[in-house]
């Protein structure tokens, strides 16, 4: 099993795909640094301590920690040539990716009614790029999810199916990492 | 370590690590800020964060396996440079920015004053 996985990560696939979220990560770097700069910058308008919502932010991390996880198991079932696992797994990441964009959506939501749209300062502007290009992120993942499935349930689980699922499970375990950074540089340390 | 292993691991570990930074701010709201403090909760939390990453690096994307090649390693550590400069380079700018302009402000106040004590 272990030798399967080596193959997959030096593919040029696979090595493409790295260099695609090395670079993304670096995306995300800039917007990291936009919301630490105007992170004060409220225009009488909300602080981060009044807009953090500290257990929904906890909901929303284990909701995407346990997609992360059981992405991982859809792989190794692959691995081991078990489609009917695989495809039930890569659906309930699936349920689980939707329930957070769901969750953020519904909290972006509430934060545009109660008047802290991005229009309204500096800091919400950041906010609302920063967790919304994440946000973003994660649909377009879903959207990917959606189509892989339909591929294998069609095509069955060929090599080449494995591949994609490797490539996938390497962004979705990525945008897990992202979120550990928005949790705790912007939900965590809006609190203090 | 095989693989299931690995990601039961990592699953774990990254859900205690986030409840433990959740149930720290829980304290520190219960205590009245007297425990932790504010310096002790930001340092904890970032080093929590950093193991949750690393955790989740090595469970999860399996980097530093004998199985990754060197390009990989690379290309992650071209990447991290980049991410430290535009943070800490930006955030090391505009705070300097910040207190000069706070200097000018101060300036200014200083200017409003001795005039109207002159008038």
């Amino acid at each position: 099993m272990h030798n399967s996985n080596a193959n997959l990560s030096e593919t040029k696939a696979g090595f493409g795909m790295w260099i695609y979220i090395m670079s993304d990560c670096v995306l995300f770097a800039a917007l990291f640094a936009t919301y630490a700069v105007l992170n004060g910058q409220t225009f009488g308008n909300a602080t981060p301590k009044e807009i953090v919502d500290l257990p929904y932010a906890l909901l929303e991390t284990l909701v995407l920690l346990t997609s992360s996880f059981t992405c991982g198991l859809a792989l190794i079932a692959s691995q081991k040539n078990k489609k009917d696992w695989m495809l039930g797994l890569l659906f309930a990441t699936f349920l689980l990716g939707a329930t957070f964009v769901g969750l953020e959506a519904h909290e972006f939501s509430k934060l545009i009614s109660e008047g802290h749209g991005p229009q309204q300062s500096a800091f919400l502007s950041s906010f609302f790029a920063l967790v919304g290009t994440h946000g973003l992120h994660v649909s377009i993942g879903l959207l990917w999810l959606l189509i892989l499935m339909i591929y294998v349930a069609i095509k069955g689980l060929s090599e080449r199916g494995k591949e994609k699922l490797f490539l996938f499970s390497l962004f979705w375990h990525f945008l897990d990492i992202v979120w550990i950074c928005i949790f705790t540089f912007v939900y965590l340390f809006g609190l203090l | 370590m095989s693989n299931t292993k690995s990601y039961i691991t990592g699953f774990v570990l990254s859900i205690g690590i986030t409840l433990a930074a959740f149930f720290l701010y829980q304290l520190h709201v219960y205590t009245h800020h007297q425990f932790p403090t504010h310096p002790e909760l930001r340092a904890a939390f970032v080093m929590l964060a950093v193991l949750q990453i690393l955790i989740q690096l090595v469970c999860f994307l399996h980097v530093g396996r004998k199985q990754n090649t060197h390009w990989n390693t690379a290309v992650m550590g071209f990447a991290l440079f980049v991410v430290c400069v535009v943070v800490g380079g930006s955030l090391w700018i505009m705070t300097n920015l910040n207190t000069n302009a706070a200097a000018t402000s101060t300036y200014i106040n200083n200017l409003i004053n001795v005039q109207e004590e002159n008038d």
